[in-house]
């Protein structure tokens, strides 16, 4: 079981996983739309307790392991400022079969928005309200 | 004991860290109280923030060593 972090201010890009003795690779984009709580916004500004966050993503996907079997997982998140478009977090998992590698994947993303020191706010918002109905500009 | 403020804990502070002289370990009461004493502001957060102490989240029970880090982490929201 191997587990790739990367935090960092730079666009992200992962290279394709290679998949040797590996039935399943489950992939996930998280982009920033372009409203936040209905109003238009020019990206989302990230900000992490870096060396904690590494640390518990780390052992998040270390427990999941434990039940999801898995053999690679790799999630790359962006800090600072993310241009509406962009990827704020990469991430894939490589394992036997489809189960493990698509639980893994959305229970990690589930537990990173509980658990992990890491927080978004809206830049460059407008003042006019576009879409009442619109909340989050995370994916 | 470096105390480190972020997010919305760094806005109403108006600082990012500190370093407090503390002489034994604290209990997340002390650390509170300690806190709130510092920066009233933060009162608006308390309820609901985590604390961390060595980069990991610290409950009731538990105490913040003076020697580690310690963090005030206001509702995440990664991803």
């Amino acid at each position: 079981m191997k587990i790739e972090i990367l935090l960092c201010p730079e666009a992200l890009s992962l290279p394709p996983l290679a998949a040797a003795g590996v039935g399943a690779i489950a992939r996930f984009e998280g982009i920033v739309r372009d409203l936040e709580g209905g109003r238009r916004i020019t990206g989302l500004n990230y900000e992490a307790y870096e060396p904690m966050a590494d640390r518990m993503i780390r052992e998040i996907l270390e427990d999941l392991g434990r039940v999801h079997p898995f053999h690679i997982a790799r999630v790359h998140h962006r800090i600072g400022f993310v241009p509406v478009g962009e990827a704020a977090i990469l991430m894939d998992v490589s394992s036997k079969h489809r189960f493990e590698a698509f639980s893994v994947l959305t229970k990690f993303l589930d537990r990173l928005k509980q658990e992990v020191p890491i927080w978004k706010r809206a830049a460059g918002v407008s003042s006019e309200i576009v879409n009442s109905q619109e909340e989050s500009a995370a994916h | 004991m470096r105390v480190l403020y972020f997010a919305q804990a760094s806005d109403v502070t108006g600082c990012r860290e500190e370093d407090w002289k503390v002489d034994r370990d604290l209990t997340l009461e002390e650390f509170w109280a300690e806190a709130l004493r510092r920066h009233p502001a933060l009162a608006e957060l308390a309820g609901q923030s985590r604390v961390a102490s060595g980069m990991r989240y610290v409950t009731d029970n538990q105490y913040l060593d003076r020697l580690e880090e310690a963090a005030i982490i206001p509702p995440v929201s990664g991803g």
